[in-house]
Parts: structure tokens; sequence; C-alpha cells
């Protein structure tokens, strides 16, 4: 029979575990809950003041057209008016076609989203995967661009456009988008430049032009900055204010902002409180546009390491 | 289908690095040829060349009878496997595949079939609605065999498909990729720095170091007739032990000496080799294969001397039981081969290997390997008695590192009427 030496048994410490006391215990989830409280104030503080006045334009908006407006102290939650008809009459308001001016803004800001993304996509492109000469000292060039301020081309632009017979029409809104914008070049050259080389290269073995790498695999896959720029496009032109003012004359074609700007400025005539709903309606799209492409917007913005 | 012939082909890249020297190669029609070497040795640049993806600063590419240097990669027709697998991520599956036959306008049932096929062939049939990010290594490794063989290219061009996967599904895909290339008869250049992998594909393997060709054969010609040091200590595993050695001729023959190590070199090997009666009394680069080597006690024809090798004495360093087959470590008081060749090889398997290569050296005690049957008893510390083949012994010069020859290796690969010479810018050299 054999028999199985056991290896000799040396002496292990005997594991203790440390109950924390009670005390000890409350100490902690005590401290866990402060620190959450506080995170939580810093937090409501930061809405408050973002939302502060959007309740009192919304209290004001609610009252009758012959209740005080700006009152001292201001009031930031709705009184004991409840008119919510003001939004359906700042909607047919004669002095305020809303709904006219609605629908020319989104012509203009969808024609600037088109202009935007395929403009700027097709020249980042070529800056993020293709091999050329002057690719480099190109591109600063066009970065540089970023430093001369819109102001400064106000007034040439203006003569320019004005020569081509574009004043008074949309053209000089929509035209500019088509010939790309520099720092959404940047944007999307930087996403597209993340991306595998070897795609490309797969995809030329494939059979595939430039171009329809362009299309096939580089524009889908660029999805998430490409609704980074557009979201941006879609506020930035909501809420321009001077483009439309330069080159707008006719009450027909103004914009949301130049309408409102309009409103506010007759606002003698004007009731402040269907002002102030017109001014609720008015934030709403944009509002909406945020929510319904929200988790996509901050994906994109968390992969370009942009913070909006 | 079709062959592929390189003719001087040379890529410098603009800011002056030679990454591919005037390879020459024959590929035949339906063949799988295997270009390895170290990493960085310029054979992903040459498949890239092949497939356009690279421009080629010197010599011809053609790809049947169309010279292709100057055809975009579109127009050359083949078709490459990257080694990620660059598989398109927002496409299924089937759109990964089908893509380069929408691309070429292929009829929509003509290209159903063509897809399903491919699936069928690379039993992924089930996966063809899933996306890439979906699928296992091998799966993905599988889509894009197959979006290269539903377009039935002129050529399959793979740049180290299987370095991504794990060992064991290595093997089974090593053996799954010769089985569709033997079933579709495709001409295949395959390129890894895996020499494992080299030797069980490859038809034909192509060996190359710094942009330069250094040997073209099948497997066994590069194991059995290495044309240089760089060759023998590259292909095989364990390395083949290569020690500088002085060959003498005294009244028991002629023999390599290593420190107290006496080899007779048997009269065949001689005959064989003419050239190396030049060397007598100078030093060579002996080169033995571990399994050239054998305990003397289960050697055949050891025990009564009747065989071609000689019996020699070691003390076991260290030793590694295989479990099949017993790998005895010991040194001999001899240099190892310390050239730069050598020296970059060591360097490839870590730098590890490159310490130990340069105290060898220095100690003038070169480590030795010998891979024995595993009933062998000799074990670390012990004296064993080793039984070396001579015949199979490899002998180079220690300047130039190459072969010393006037024997007949095959200049395999012989280039056909393109007259460009496979194997032939090395054999130059040998053939004097």
């Amino acid at each position: 029979m054999t028999t199985i030496r056991q290896a000799p048994e040396t002496e292990v410490p005997p594991l203790v575990i440390v109950a924390p006391s009670r005390r000890q215990v409350f100490a902690r989830r005590g401290l866990a809950i402060f620190k959450e409280l506080c995170w939580y104030l810093v937090v409501l503080t930061v809405c408050a003041f973002i939302l502060l006045p959007v309740g009192w334009m919304l209290t004001a908006a609610l009252k009758p057209d012959l209740a005080p407006i700006y009152t001292f102290t201001p009031q930031w939650f709705p009184t004991h008016y409840w008119h919510w008809n003001n939004f359906y009459r700042a909607m047919v308001y004669p002095l305020f076609p809303f709904l006219r001016y609605t629908i020319n803004t989104l012509f203009v800001v969808f024609a600037n989203i088109i202009g935007i993304l395929i403009s700027c996509s097709l020249v980042a492109y070529p800056f993020a995967r293709m091999r050329f000469r002057f690719r480099e000292p190109l591109f600063y060039l066009l970065i540089i661009t970023m430093l001369v301020p819109w102001q400064a081309l106000i007034v040439p632009q203006f003569f320019f456009f004005y020569h081509l017979g574009w004043y008074g029409t949309y053209l000089p809104l929509i035209i500019p988008s088509f010939g790309g914008n520099a720092f959404f070049i940047f944007l999307i050259r930087q996403y597209m430049r993340s991306i595998p080389k070897e795609l490309d290269e797969a995809a030329r073995v494939d059979g595939m032009s430039y171009f329809q790498i362009y299309w096939r695999i580089i524009l889908p896959l660029s999805i998430p900055v490409l609704t980074v720029c557009a979201v941006f496009t879609f506020i930035w032109n909501w809420n321009n204010l001077l483009g439309p003012l330069l080159y707008l004359n006719n009450n027909n074609q103004f914009t949301i902002a130049i309408g409102l700007a309009n409103m506010f400025q007759n606002s003698a005539n004007a009731k402040t409180n269907l002002l102030l709903a017109a001014n609720l309606l008015s934030m709403i799209p944009p509002a909406i546009v945020f929510l319904a492409i929200q988790k996509r917007l901050i994906g994109g913005i968390a992969t370009l390491g942009l913070k909006g | 289908m079709s062959q592929i012939v390189l003719e001087d082909v040379a890529k410098t890249f603009p800011d002056g690095t030679v990454a591919v020297n005037d390879i020459s190669l024959v590929i035949p029609d339906g063949k799988l040829m295997v270009l390895v070497g170290p990493s960085g040795c310029g054979k992903t640049t040459v498949l890239r060349m092949i497939a356009g993806l690279e421009q080629a600063t010197g010599g011809r590419i053609v790809v049947g009878d169309r010279v292709v240097n100057e055809l975009t990669p579109r127009e050359r027709d083949v078709a490459m496997v990257f080694q990620n697998y660059a598989l398109y991520p927002h496409m299924s599956v089937y759109q990964n595949i089908a893509l380069s036959l929408k691309i070429r306008h292929v009829p929509r049932e003509e290209m159903n079939r063509r897809v399903v096929e491919a699936a069928r062939i690379l039993g992924i049939e089930d996966l063809l609605k899933r996306r890439p990010r979906e699928l296992s290594g091998g799966q993905r490794q599988r889509v894009a065999m197959g979006r290269a063989i539903v377009r039935h290219p002129q050529a399959f061009l793979m740049d180290e498909p299987l370095s991504n996967l794990d060992a064991k599904l290595r093997v089974q895909m090593r053996s799954e990729i010769s089985r569709i290339q033997r079933e579709l008869g495709v001409t295949t250049i395959y390129v890894t720095h895996d020499q494992t992998e080299a030797m069980t594909l490859g038809h034909q393997v192509a060996v190359i170091q710094k942009g330069v060709l250094q040997q073209v054969g099948s497997p066994q010609e590069l194991y059995r007739h290495p044309r240089n040091t760089f060759v023998a200590g590259f292909i095989g595993s364990p390395a083949m032990n290569l020690v500088e050695a002085s060959l003498i001729r005294d009244d028991r023959g002629t023999a390599v000496l290593m420190g107290e190590h006496r080899l007779a070199i048997p009269d065949e090997v001689l005959t064989a080799r003419p050239a190396l009666q030049g060397y007598v009394g100078r030093k060579v680069a002996l080169g033995i294969r571990p399994e050239d080597m054998e305990d003397s006690e289960l050697a055949l024809g050891a025990a009564d001397g009747a065989g071609a090798g000689s019996i020699t004495h070691v003390t076991v360093t260290h030793h590694e039981d295989m479990g099949s087959e017993l790998l005895l470590y010991f040194d001999i008081e001899a240099p190892p081969v310390f050239t730069q060749d050598i020296q970059g090889l060591a360097a490839e398997q870590g730098e590890d290997a490159l310490r130990s290569l340069e105290e060898q050296a220095r100690k003038q005690r070169a480590n030795v390997v010998a891979r024995v049957s595993a009933r062998s008893r000799a074990r670390t510390d012990q004296q064993a008695a080793l039984y070396v083949d001579m015949r199979n012994a490899h002998f180079f010069d220690l300047t130039t590192g190459e072969a010393i020859a006037g024997d007949t290796i095959a200049i395999a690969n012989a280039a056909p009427a393109t007259g460009a010479a496979t194997g032939a810018s090395t054999g130059k050299r040998h053939s004097d």
C-alpha cells in the first residue's frame, strides 16, 4: 500500500474580519447622504438660474391683457392667472404671423443644415482620409479663416450679395452654408480621422471610388459628428437675428427671430403677455430637437471631446 | 485566377526609407505563396503594392497577363483580407459580403446566390443578418474571407489574417484557409511573421528580411537547404543552433571542432558541398537543427558507430519535457554565430533573447538545444551522450552568412517565360 505523505501543516494566522461598529456605519452613511445633498444643491442652483427666467415668462404669458407684467418683486411662478388661450392668440395675432415665421425659419434652418452637412463633410473627407500635396497648409489656411470675425465680413458681404441681386431673398442666408464652415469642417475631419484607415483600403480593393467610399462608408460612420453639426446649425440659425435682419425686407419672408424683435419694438401696440407667449412658443422647436437626439448628441460630443 | 509575377519590385518611401528592395517572385496560378519575415521587413508593403494601396517605386507587377503598376485597386481585380478584418461596422454581414458586387452592378439574384454560396463555404449562413460587432473574432475572420471569396477575384491577398485570433482558433482557421484555397484554386499571397504558419500553409514560402528577398522555396527546401544564416535561424522551431566552429582535416578525416567537441563530417557531405574543402583550416558557422541530435542510446545506428554522425558528450544545463519529446539545453566551448542577422532574429524574440545571445558571445560559450526522444533519461545537471547526425549539418560562411554550397540546392520556383528570377536573386551568389 502506498501512503500519501502530506505536506507538514504550517501555521496560518487566523483570518480576522473586524466588523465596523454601528456608529461607524451611520457616520459613513451620513457622509454619503450629505455629499449627495450638496451635489443636488449645486445642480438645483444651476437649474434655477436657467429656469427662473422661463418661469417668469410663463407667468407673464398666462396673465390677461391688462394685468401688470413688470411687477416688483418679480413673479417667478404662475400666479392665479391661467390664460392658456394666450398661446393660441399669439399664434393668430395679426401683427405677428407666427405660423408664417415658423415656416420661413424652418426653411432657412433646414436649407442651412443640408448645406452645412454636404459641404463640410465633403471638404473634411479629403482632409481626413486622402493624401495630396499641400494638404496640411490648406487645412491650416482653413483654420485661420475661423479667426476672422463674422462682423468684419458683414459690410463687404452685404455689398457682394446686394450686387448679385440677392437682397430681399433667402439666398444670402442659405448659399454661404453650401460653401462650408471652418469650425464644422474641423470637427468632422477630426472625427473622420478616428475611423480606421483599413476601411477605406478595404473599400478601395473592393472596387469603390473615392466618392463611393465617402458616400457608403465614411458618411454613415460619421453620423454622430454630423448630428452635432446639424444641431448646432439648427440652433444658430433658429436664433439668428442679424442675418435675416440685413437681407430680408418683406414681412412675409421674416423669420421668427425678426418677428419677435419687431413685435418687441412695437410693444407699445403689442401686448406683452402675447409677446412672451410667442417667445415661449419659439423655444419649443429647438427644445424638441434637443430632446429627440439628446442621447446621440451627447454620444457625439463625448466622442469629439467637445464641450457644448 | 492567374499567375502573379513581381519583377525587381521596389518601394522607397518619400522620407528615403527603403521598404522593399528589388524583389522578384513568381506565384504560379492557383498556388499559395507565403511571405514571411520579422516585423518591419517589408512583406506587407509588397502585398499592398500588389493590391494597389501603395505605388511601387521600381519594377513591374504583373497579375495574369496585365502589368498592373499604374492601375487602381479597383481595376486590379484582387481581393484582400486585412489583419483587423476591416469589416464595415454599419452594415450587416450580408451587406458586407455583397457590397463589392453591388458596386459592380451584379444583378440582384446573382449577387444573392454568390453571397449565400460564400457563406456556405465558410459556414456562416446563419450570421448573415448580424452586424460585425455581434460576431466573435473567428466569425469576423470568416466574414472578411467571405468578402474576398464572393468576388471571384484573380488573387487573394491576406495580410496576417490570423494574428488577432487566439492560438487554438488560429490553428483551426489555418486549416480552414488552406482548405478554402485548395477548393477555390485561387492564387493566394499570404503574409505572416509566424514561421509555423508559413511552413504549414504555403506551397511556396518567400523569406524576406529588411526588404530583401532571402530565399524562396517549398517549406521543405527552406528547412533543409537554407541559403544563409538568416533563413537558417528563422525557419524551424526551436531555431537551428548556429555555432562558430573550426573546419579541420587530420588523419581521422575532415571534422569540425568546437571546443573539445569534434564532429566528423561524412564523405557524402563533402561530396555534396565541394566548396567546403576551401574552408579547411578556417572558421565556419556550423548549423545543427535540434532535431538532428538524439540521445545516443536511442539513436539508430549510433551504438555500433555505423551511423553517419558523431557522438559527443555534454552536460545538460536545463531540460524541458514536452511530453512527446525532450528539449535538452547545454553549453559548448565555442562562440555562437553573432552576425547582424542573428542578432536581429534574437531581438525579434525579445530583449531577453538578445541579451542572452550577447552574453553567450561575450563568454564565448554557445547555448545549444537538442530535441531528443521523450524516452531519453537525460535530465538537468546530468551528463548526456548525444548523437549528432552530421549528414544534415549546415555550413555557412562566417563573414557573408551565405551557405557554403556548391551543392544541389534546387532553384525552385524558377522563372517562366517572364524571366523573373525567383530565388535567383540570392541564388546567383551561390552558383559559383
